[in-house]
């Protein structure tokens, strides 16, 4: 398994989809339940769904996870 | 409980004719050409009784065809059953954009429908294949309908089908949506077996090529910069290959978890699979919704899909694929080629390439990128 302890500046793609995994950990771990809104892991992140649910914007740190929990 | 997402084929019919149309060899069998309500009933029911969340992705054919009173009932069941079992519901639906109004755009904004919609890109791309029968292009009509939905705030996407007339115009097809504002779209490669000779139809385009325009594609992503724009194959295999879980089933592992229902109630293991004879799991007519995703031709289809896998075991990019997508290999057989061919050729210079990339961009354990770069 890849992985990666420290995610680059060098390409906010790159970043963005590594905070996505991240994420996705901490998710697995039960601290992103919340965000997850009781949807199955595999089922949120297709494009459609994650147009609502995982805003784009900051690549650094969780920014889709303060505001989901904080509107769910 | 059962988790399973449903893609409905509401519709059989299309008011275009496009020429690479993947269902179009389905035309000459309709025999439904819009779900009836009492089936529709049933499973909405019958998904509620096994699930306690639904995906419904609603296909066709063109689906708005359907008319609104049905997505209104669709609506209205769906509020039925969440009321008496708690159950949720999501909804998707994939359109050629053509018939969106305000009042489709305000229904689906409404009712928190994803929508998402066929543009291959520029006018003259898109109107190459996506026409009406008379042979109009629909590019003014998918335009004037995208433009509707970003009005109403609806979440939507587009969906590019990318075929032989697509090869070499990578970067305007790229700009065109960056342009226009739409960041999230997707890819689809044109690859459909002609049944009558065995080969790839014309419009098709061979797995190394999409390999190389989706490589050329990333090359730009990464140029631009912006984290907005989500390609979804792109971000996919950049999730797999960071060591996450992708959502999409060609690169998770995860096989008929997107079973197709057509309008006259025949249930197929995915989309792709559709009028493929050996593959249909049954029919709501005949049997419930439960006796068909715990069926016997389910579990075949099951065994099958394993065997498709047997030429992974060794294979570099296993850990990342996860197998790939059973369509492809089933077209590999079609086409003739052996295990590991065809689309794993494709699959293996994609992720190669992003790998190569990642390799330089980010920092810590990369011993896997390492493995997937330096294979042969």
């Amino acid at each position: 398994m890849i992985s990666i302890r420290r995610k680059s500046a060098s390409s906010k793609v790159v970043a963005n989809a590594a905070a996505f995994v991240e994420a996705q950990r901490m998710q697995d771990s039960g601290l992103l339940a919340a965000w997850n809104q009781g949807w199955p892991n595999e089922w949120g992140q297709d494009w459609g769904q994650n147009s609502r649910r995982i805003p784009s914007g900051p690549t650094e740190g969780f920014p889709w996870l303060t505001r989901a929990t904080s509107s769910s | 409980m059962v988790n399973a997402s449903y893609i409905v084929k509401l519709t059989e019919v299309c008011n275009l004719a496009c020429s690479y149309c993947y269902y179009f060899k389905h035309r000459k069998d309709i025999k439904v050409p819009i779900m009836r309500t009492p089936l529709l009933e049933s499973l909405i029911g019958q998904a509620a009784e096994l699930s306690q969340h639904v995906w419904f992705i609603w296909h066709g054919g063109e689906p708005l065809m359907a008319g609104k009173d049905l997505f209104q009932t669709i609506v209205d069941l769906q509020k039925f059953h969440s009321q008496q079992k708690g159950v949720t519901f999501k909804n998707s639906v994939q359109t050629n954009g053509t018939l969106l109004d305000d009042e489709w755009c305000s229904f689906f904004e409404r009712n928190q429908f994803d929508v998402g919609v066929s543009l291959d890109g520029p006018e003259d791309l898109h109107n190459a294949y996506r026409v009406y029968p008379g042979g109009k292009g629909s590019f003014s009509a998918v335009m004037h309908g995208w433009k509707l939905l970003t009005e109403s705030k609806t979440p939507a996407g587009a969906l590019a089908v990318i075929s032989r007339e697509s090869l070499g115009k990578a970067e305007e097809i790229f700009r065109f949506f960056l342009r226009e504002g739409i960041l999230n779209f997707n890819l689809l490669p044109c690859m459909e077996v002609d049944g009558k000779n065995g080969n790839l139809t014309p419009q098709s385009i061979q797995p190394a090529e999409y390999a190389q325009f989706l490589g050329e594609i990333y090359d730009l992503l990464i140029q631009e910069d912006n984290p907005a724009v989500k390609i979804t194959d792109i971000f996919n295999i950049l999730v797999a290959l960071l060591g996450g879980k992708p959502s999409s089933c060609r690169v998770n592992g995860t096989c008929g978890v997107y079973v197709t229902v057509q309008s006259d109630g025949t249930v197929w293991p995915c989309d792709n699979f559709v009028g493929t004879e050996g593959f249909r799991l049954g029919n709501l007519q005949e049997q419930t919704l439960a006796e068909i995703l715990s069926g016997g031709p389910r579990k075949c289809f099951q065994s099958w899909v394993i065997s498709q896998r047997s030429a992974c075991r060794g294979c570099e990019l296993n850990a990342v694929c996860k197998g790939g997508c059973s369509w492809r290999h089933y077209q590999r057989t079609c086409l003739g080629l052996p295990p590991g061919s065809y689309w794993c050729d494709a699959n293996k210079a994609i992720f190669r390439r992003i790998a190569k990339h990642l390799e330089s961009t980010v920092t810590g354990d990369v011993s896997g990128l390492q493995k997937i770069v330096r294979a042969h």
